[in-house]
């Protein structure tokens, strides 16, 4: 037998997921409970058959990558298509990304987004710090300025907000 | 005739100054952010959708148009440039434009493909301003069951004719029919999947998963693999004109092209994979140099470019006639339409008839715009090629996660697109096409609308859906497509058995 992979592991275990995911629908829409109101098709019914649909194509993913048919990434890369992953990488994007989301409501957007915006150029190898930095709060604030002040989308406010006089407080 | 007066009106509403400066402006937005590489059409829309949240409905629909245009002919110039098609109908552009580029011929290159883009769009939106309203006509004659099974159809051809393995098209399918289950159900209220979350009652919006999977899954997969790949961009050098020998060979292929694309759209055919791939083995067929090909044709730059373009107006056919979406750009249009109250299908011409034909009026000023625009501006455009890598994903994400937050104000929204972005890099990285999953997403609950309404039709009784003429031809169809090639093989091999 073929030594299996890491990548076939990873493969199998996504493949399987979504028969477990398949199985989550049906048990789930099988304790629904039933509508108060009279109706002939009940909501339960589009739940199984969507239940169903899900476990049926998640099983044959399994066998598909059980028999060795992998998937391969399609399109816009050069290379090998098949490297392992740059954990690191994807944990420092993750990782802003979460920060943001974090911040957005609590220090206001333009904080929010420049800690966003110079994480991923940090993940993505850039250690001009002082540079980036920069770049980071002109985006910040021009995006601020043309959504927030010029289409009047709103966006929470916070430090850097009030410290440029833009809060709508002081406007 | 009466439809020409309408679309005269609609130029008329469509051709203000304010409105052509919002016109201007889309097609700056959406060629600035097609040209970035890995943005295509259907993530530029999702990510520019904000910016026209406050903006009213016809200025906003101009831009729409101007965007989407501006986006495509954005995605052909990286094709050619960096050999990196932002979607799947500008991969064979890269086959011969980048080798054309490679031979110090980029500027021919992106001119034949911005000039055949301007002749397929304006030929296939004068099509489509002929064929949605008689198709809108006949879809009022459609039965709810009628429509339960061309959302089948669509589902299963774009499900099975996307990527590698059939398998995982219907996987991403199926994700998205489950995303689309999230939330209380639109007739009785229950909850489904909402784990007691009361934003998710809602059901998750589409926006979000779109930006979600095409812009976080895809920063993700580049940040994933990120030391592997180098860009070489090519310099465009020389005159950017094309000479008479190029328009002698350009113009048939754009003719052709417009002829295979736009048909191509108005059926779900799974995109404008299939007719830009169809339009060069034409182009191919056809040509005198036939050598060239594979060695920068301009005939393969030119036949496919305008077929990718006449497909996308086809497939706002069935998307106005029939509110069915059929390709991933086609349903961001469909949501971005529903955000200004606007519902696609067959009431639609009678519904909001002046603004649809000022829709209409607006693809052919986006298309006109664009090429007025863009051709003195391609060698601004390059230069944005060259935005460091890490400029440009952290712009994208930074961007996308504006996008998913401005559409609610919700954190909810935002922590949706963390997870739902990881889910779409697991799908890029086992090959599996996002574009089912879109579909599945926006179609899950319409599909089920229909069907509670034709078996409330039948009072219960299952056998309506197969009842009438249009679903049993479209289930016949369905069937043979499906498993002809099969059972034709399987004959075929025992016939070469009994032979042998």
């Amino acid at each position: 037998m073929k030594k299996l992979t890491r990548a076939a592991i990873s493969e199998l275990i996504f493949s399987a997921s979504f028969l477990l995911l398949g199985f989550f629908v049906l048990y789930s829409a099988f304790n629904l409970e039933e509508p108060g109101v009279y109706s002939v098709v009940s909501p339960k019914t589009f739940a199984l058959i969507i239940g169903v649909f899900t476990s049926v194509v998640g099983l044959l993913l399994v066998v598909e990558v059980i028999r060795g048919k992998y998937g391969v990434p399609e399109g816009t890369e050069v290379g090998d298509p098949f490297l392992p992953p740059d954990f690191k990488t994807i944990g420092i994007v993750l990782a802003s990304i979460a920060l943001h989301i974090f911040l957005i409501e609590r220090a206001g957007y333009i904080a929010a987004a420049m800690v966003s915006f110079y994480g991923v150029t940090f993940a993505f190898g850039s250690r001009k710090f002082v540079k980036d930095v920069l770049v980071s709060i002109v985006f910040a604030i021009t995006v601020y300025f043309v959504f927030a002040k010029g289409l009047r989308i709103y966006l929470p406010e916070g430090f850097f907000e009030d410290l440029l006089g833009l809060s709508r407080k002081e406007v | 005739m009466e439809n020409l007066n309408l679309l005269l009106d609609g130029f008329s509403s469509a051709l203000s100054a304010q409105n052509l400066l919002y016109g201007l402006l889309g097609t700056f937005l959406g060629t600035l952010v097609g040209v970035l590489p890995g943005i295509g059409p259907a993530l530029a829309i999702a990510l520019l959708l904000p910016v026209t949240l406050s903006v009213n409905p016809t200025s906003a629909l101009i831009m729409f148009a101007a965007v989407y245009y501006g986006a495509m002919y954005g995605g052909s110039t990286t094709s050619i440039l960096l050999n990196t098609p932002g979607e799947s109908g500008a991969v064979i552009t890269s086959v011969e434009g980048y080798k054309m580029a490679k031979k110090g011929r980029a500027g021919a290159a992106l001119t034949t493909a911005a000039i055949g883009s301007f002749v397929a769009g304006f030929i296939a939106t004068l099509f489509l301003a002929a064929a949605a309203p008689i198709l809108a006509e006949l879809a009022l004659k459609v039965q709810p069951a009628g429509y339960v099974a061309l959302i089948i159809f669509a589902f299963a051809t774009v499900g099975t004719l996307l990527g590698s393995s059939r398998i995982r098209g219907l996987v991403s399918l199926s994700i998205g029919l489950v995303i689309g289950l999230v939330g209380a159900d639109q007739q009785t209220g229950i909850n489904r999947l909402t784990f007691g979350v009361q934003e998710a009652t809602d059901g998750i919006e589409v926006i979000v998963a779109i930006i979600s999977f095409f812009a976080m899954g895809e920063v993700l997969y580049y940040a994933s693999r990120f030391k592997d790949d180098a860009w070489r961009i090519l310099p465009v050098k020389g005159k950017v004109w094309m000479d008479r020998e190029d328009f002698k060979r350009s113009w048939k292929p754009w003719l052709r092209g417009t002829a295979i694309g736009f048909p191509m759209g108005l059926i779900p055919a799974g995109g404008s994979e299939i007719p830009t791939f169809i339009s060069y083995s034409v182009e191919k067929k056809l040509s005198k140099n036939k050598e060239e090909f594979g060695n920068g044709a301009i005939e393969g730059v030119a036949g496919p470019e305008a077929a990718n373009n006449a497909n996308a107006a086809g497939v706002l056919v069935p998307l106005l006639a029939l509110g069915l979406p059929t390709s991933a750009t086609a349903a961001i249009m469909l949501v971005a339409l529903r955000n200004f109250n606007i519902q696609p299908g067959p009431m639609l011409f009678e519904m909001n008839g002046p603004l649809v034909w000022t829709l209409i009026a607006s693809l052919f000023i986006g298309n006109t715009l664009l090429l007025v625009l863009n051709l003195p501006l391609i060698r601004i455009w390059i230069q944005l090629l060259q935005v460091p890598r890490h400029y440009l994903y952290a712009g994208i994400t930074t961007f996308g996660l504006l996008g998913a937050y401005s559409l609610n104000n919700s954190l909810f929204d935002l922590w949706l697109a963390f997870i739902l972005g990881i889910l779409g890099y697991l799908f890029r990285r086992f090959g599996v096409p996002n574009t089912p999953l879109v579909l599945g997403v926006i179609l899950g609950p319409v599909v089920e609308i229909q069907f509670r309404q034709a078996v409330q039709l039948s009072n219960g009784d299952y056998s309506i859906l197969f009842a009438g003429i249009l679903p049993k031809v479209i289930y016949l169809t369905l069937f043979l497509f499906l498993f002809a090639p099969s059972i034709i093989n399987f004959f075929k091999k025992k016939g070469a058995k009994a032979q042998a």
